[in-house]
């Protein structure tokens, strides 16, 4: 202990904590530079692990499987019909659905579904029955679903008619012990995310109990054969299935000698590069799940405690080596899996991030990647704060509570604009988003008539509010959705370490000019709105060759696409709840772009100005006030007046 | 003049806050009311009318493991609702007097700090502790939740306002806190040096004995609304005591007993209580001087070790605790304990929500949290008793030495 106290009073004495204090800046760009280095370092040997099966009762491929080629025949046949059913009305082919699945002794029902906002209607009919177990008591159940339309917009003729065969076999055992919900879904989108909230919060005519696990099929096109399975099993908001199911999915593929991919990585996970690619993936994937259009089937169930994956054939023309009999083979074995199981999906993983079909990466190793993003806006904040109390005017307290209420006003008006933009009908939303973008374009520089005559410290305290908030909606986030959080802290690195305030490079020098340049390049580049095209012009839809030059970039923008964009990302948000976006871009990503424009909207000449006037009008009291270095300047006035 | 003024306005403002809350979104104070965070077993609205309702049909409320809280609050509603017909949570006569009880809360911080005890020392302008506390988030909720903390809350407080006004009311003021809030009774010792300043025997005995019977007769109510029994006891200080009832709070004992064998839950109930009954005297000894600091010290250690804890018990410390601007410029790690809280408060409903509803976390994450929170409400209390003790050393000087403060 004394040489502890003594290692203490020499750090003290040399001013270790000042410099402690002045290190901080470095830090929290180091801190940034770890967690980006940590995801490259995830994927090297002895950094990952092979998955497992954690709940023995799974007992995954252990059963034999009859879904054989007898019953190919009757498969064909189904697909004969649906493929009939690809142009009729959807009401009618639900009627059609209804009536197979009753004949086969299941209790079917149509469930219609409509979404209303404003003038825009979304509707339509999904069919589901329900089968009750000859060994259960309807406390449990297990999805079988096909959507008629699959996440690539494909007409899912194969997923359909497998799942409305394999739901004609599944009535000849009597092994069930957990009803079996066969659904068949107008789409992956509004009809099926209504069907599960529905189910959940209303009662239905047919029903049964709790979801404990299901398995979308999506097997498109009037192929009989395809070439590998891939998994797909992100959620909405970043929420994951139990790590248990997809490794039954791939224990049982690989005992059939079925070739299973992630992400679509097809290569050997033996390459470090093959991995990284699944990680990236994955986590873009996870980071973008529900952004705006439909998903692949298994996210409507995440949010629910339904865990659910979805199996996409692939259909790669060169060679497609395995059957539909061995796909609906697959289908039936991880039924049978889940129907062994004795409780939820508990005992495995549900924060993981996959490598490969058989290496993954758990929480504990890859949350600090975002963790330290989050903690380095954290740190900076700290320290921003740290030096607007160093000033004479910063210690006061009336200070810190006003640029408080300064932040928190910037947050309100934010989400005074989310609400418009929220209750904006469909068809004007585009006009509405480019009004908002101009809004919030217009406003720091209303905001900063007020501000800027305010000291030096009043601006550095609301960008520490404003940095301090976000690592806390980042640290949040990070265990909610670890790839969205990592994402946007990148996205938010330059409003933190590259926006200068002006009145910082008042000196003109090369250095100064090129960070002044940078810092307002920062605010263009890191705008929401600059978000939003550039996802769209990049990602939505990518330019063709003719129109990668600069000036066709932006002109050749569809504005229909644009607004089906739009519309897309707020739909998601308001039906199907995923708030990974638009809240997030109007309650997070504005509020802390508008505070880090304003701060750079500040003159230097400006603050000085008000200083000298200030000081002038306080008169000598004040000077010896802030001599004393413990008064704020408020306070001084008013004793001056006295 | 100005002052009062300002005072009267930030009053106005915290009403109209509240009520426009109440008016616009009239489902929160259900859903504020469910949130394990805001409301626990001795405090919940919902279970307070489930009381009252039993005891409208003349069952006794402490029947059932329903009720657990003070017999003299289902007789305080009961009167409300004869008065004006309904006590639903965003009826007029509620919403007007959860008001009126915020509102008496930041009166009398007011005029507790402009009592003598404060003289001569910096202290923050009056509007700004009471919209310290008026504007205070956890206040907000905890008021808007309707839990019935803000009765024992407001009773704590008279009860130091009139500590050295009239030593009855005060006296009678925390035995009626202590009916509904049993942890008010550690703050008995400190409160004896406040009664009594010259402690006198014969002083101390009269206020201990006036104590005890206003407890006393209170609690008695209860053996009159039952019937009869003495069953309510058990039923009320009995469920504290001994921890019956197990739901998740932001405390340190909940994981504890779920966890724990049988066998040990005796073992373990003495040692916790223990625990939190442990510091009241050394800190009514050691901050003899300053015996209201030492009230606000027991606060903030029950605050964290008492068996039901809830968010509002932090809004009170930190209001009292503003009372001391002294000691502001000697704390070192205020910046640090408020990041921890904060942090703390926003990832326990989402740790919870993890646990609860997605089904993807476990209690070790909520579990984990609160003890975050612990740390942090831990860091505010060493820190600030770090500093009043600093400065008692340095005979009341402020600081010759500026303290880095992070």
């Amino acid at each position: 202990m004394p040489l502890l106290q003594r290692l203490n009073r020499v750090f003290n004495k040399k001013g270790g904590i000042k410099s402690l204090i002045s290190l901080l800046p470095v830090i929290s760009v180091l801190l940034v530079l770890a967690g980006v280095c940590l995801l490259f370092v995830l994927p090297m040997d002895g950094q990952f692990r092979r998955t497992y099966i954690s709940e023995n009762a799974l007992l995954p491929g252990q059963a034999h499987t009859y879904f054989k080629d007898s019953e190919e025949n009757i498969l064909r046949a189904y697909r004969e019909e649906v493929k009939i059913l690809k142009d009729v009305a959807e009401s009618e082919r639900a009627v059609v659905i209804e009536k197979w699945i009753n004949d086969m002794g299941y209790k079917a029902a149509i469930h219609n579904w409509s979404f209303t906002h404003q003038d825009d209607v979304k509707s339509g009919s999904n069919v589901y029955g329900v089968l009750h177990a000859p060994r259960g008591d309807t406390t449990e159940s297990m999805i079988l679903c096909a959507p008629w339309i699959n996440g690539d917009n494909e007409f899912n003729e194969g997923g359909v008619a497998l799942a409305i065969a394999l739901a004609r076999y599944f009535t000849r055992w009597s092994v069930w012990s957990k009803d079996i919900i066969i659904v068949i879904p107008s789409d992956t989108r509004f009809g099926l995310s209504k069907w599960v909230a529905d189910y959940h919060y209303t009662s239905m005519s047919a029903s049964s109990g709790a979801i404990q696990g299901g398995v979308v099929l999506d097997f498109p096109g009037s192929y009989e054969h395809f070439s590998r399975i891939e998994v797909k099993y992100t959620g909405y908001n970043g929420q994951l299935p139990n790590l248990d199911l997809i490794n039954t999915a791939v224990l049982i593929s690989a005992h059939m000698h079925l070739n299973i991919v992630i992400h679509g990585v097809a290569g050997t996970d033996h390459e470090y590069k093959n991995r990284a690619t699944t990680l990236l993936r994955g986590i873009i994937d996870q980071s973008s799940s529900g952004l705006y259009k439909q998903g692949y089937g298994n996210e409507p169930f995440s949010g629910w405690r339904v865990d659910a994956i979805t199996l996409k054939a692939v259909m790669d023309t060169q060679s497609m080596p395995f059957t539909q009999i061995e796909y609906g083979k697959l289908v039936e074995s991880v039924l049978r899996s889940i129907n062994n199981l004795q409780e939820h999906f508990h005992q495995s993983f549900f924060f993981y991030l996959m490598i490969s079909p058989w290496q993954f990466v758990s929480i504990g190793t890859y949350l600090p990647a975002a963790m330290l993003v989050g903690a380095s806006f954290t740190i900076k904040g700290i320290y921003l704060w740290l030096k607007a109390t160093e000033s004479a005017s910063g210690k006061s307290i009336v200070e810190s509570a006003h640029a408080f209420g300064f932040f928190v006003a910037i947050l309100l008006a934010c989400a005074a604009l989310f609400t418009v933009a929220g209750s904006a009908p469909s068809s004007v939303l585009l006009p509405i988003y480019g009004l908002i973008s101009g809004i919030s374009v217009i406003l720091p520089f209303f905001l900063n008539k007020i501000v800027e005559r305010k000291s030096e410290s009043y601006i550095t305290k609301l960008r520490s509010y404003s940095l301090i908030y976000a690592g806390l909606v980042l640290t949040t986030l990070s265990t909610l959705n670890f790839s969205l959080a990592l994402i946007l802290g990148l996205l938010f690195f330059p409003l933190a370490h590259l926006v200068k305030p002006s009145k910082e490079v008042s000196e003109v020098s090369i250095k100064t000019s090129v960070a002044s340049l940078v810092s307002n390049a920062a605010i263009i580049l890191t705008s929401p709105w600059t978000g939003i095209l550039l996802y769209f012009r990049f990602i939505v839809c990518p330019p063709s060759s003719k129109e990668t030059v600069f000036p066709r970039l932006i002109t050749s923008i569809s504005v229909p696409k644009l607004d089906d964009f739009v519309n897309g990302m707020m739909w998601n948000w308001r039906a199907l709840g995923v708030w990974s976006f638009v809240p997030i871009l109007f309650l997070v990503w504005l509020p802390l772009w508008i505070s880090a424009f304003v701060a750079t909207l500040i003159q230097e000449s400006k603050v000085i100005e008000v200083e000298s006037v200030k000081n002038g009008k306080a008169g000598e009291e004040k000077v010896a006030v802030n001599s004393e270095g413990v008064e704020d300047g408020k306070k001084s006035d008013e004793s001056a007046k006295d | 003049m100005d002052e009062q003024k300002r005072l009267l306005n930030v009053c106005i403002a915290a009403v109209l806050l509240r009520a426009a809350i109440s008016i616009g979104f009239p489902a929160i104070h259900g859903i504020l009311d469910q949130r394990v965070e805001l409301t626990t077993a001795s405090t919940s609205f919902k279970q307070l009318r489930e009381g009252l309702h039993l005891y409208r049909m003349g069952v006794s409320p402490f029947d059932g493991g329903v009720y657990h809280q003070a017999p003299l609050l289902i007789l305080i509603f009961q009167a409300l609702d004869g008065f004006y017909g309904s006590i639903a949570p965003n009826s007029l006569a509620i919403n007007v007097v959860y008001c009126v009880l915020d509102v008496l809360c930041a009166w009398f911080l007011v005029q507790i700090s402009t009592s003598e005890s404060f003289s001569g020392r910096k202290k923050l302008d009056s509007w700004n502790i009471a919209a310290i506390y008026l504007f205070n988030p956890l206040v907000i909720a905890t008021n808007l939740a309707r839990s019935t903390a803000v009765f024992s809350n407001v009773l704590i407080l008279a009860a130091i306002r009139f500590a050295t006004y009239s030593q009855f009311l005060s006296v009678l003021f925390l035995a009626a806190a202590s009916h509904l809030n049993i942890y008010a009774v550690y703050l008995v010792p400190p409160f004896m040096i406040l009664w009594s300043p010259t402690k006198a025997f014969s002083n101390c005995a009269v206020t201990v004995l006036l104590y005890a019977a206003a407890f006393g007769g209170l609690s008695l109510l209860g053996y009159f609304m039952s019937g009869g029994s003495f069953q309510y006891i058990k039923s009320t200080y009995g469920t504290l005591l001994f921890f019956s009832d197990l739901v998740p709070n932001m405390g340190l004992w909940w994981y504890f007993f779920m966890e724990i064998f049988d066998s040990f839950r005796p073992l373990f109930t003495y040692i916790f209580q223990l625990y939190s009954l442990i510091y009241v005297l050394p800190i009514t000894i050691r901050l003899q001087k300053e015996p209201l600091f030492a009230i606000v010290s027991i606060l903030g250690v029950t605050l964290i070790s008492k068996a039901y804890p809830e968010l509002g018990d932090l809004g009170i410390y930190i209001s009292l605790l503003s009372l001391y601007q002294h000691i502001f410029t000697n704390v070192r790690y205020a910046l640090l304990s408020a990041l921890v809280i904060i942090h703390a408060l926003v990832l326990a409903p989402n740790f919870y929500h993890l646990w609860i509803y997605l089904g993807s976390g476990n209690a070790n994450f909520f579990y984990a949290i609160s003890l975050v929170y612990a740390i942090g409400v831990t860091l505010i209390l060493t820190d600030t008793l770090r500093a009043i003790l600093r400065i008692e050393f340095d005979g009341g000087e402020e600081p010759q030495k500026v303290v880095v403060q992070i």
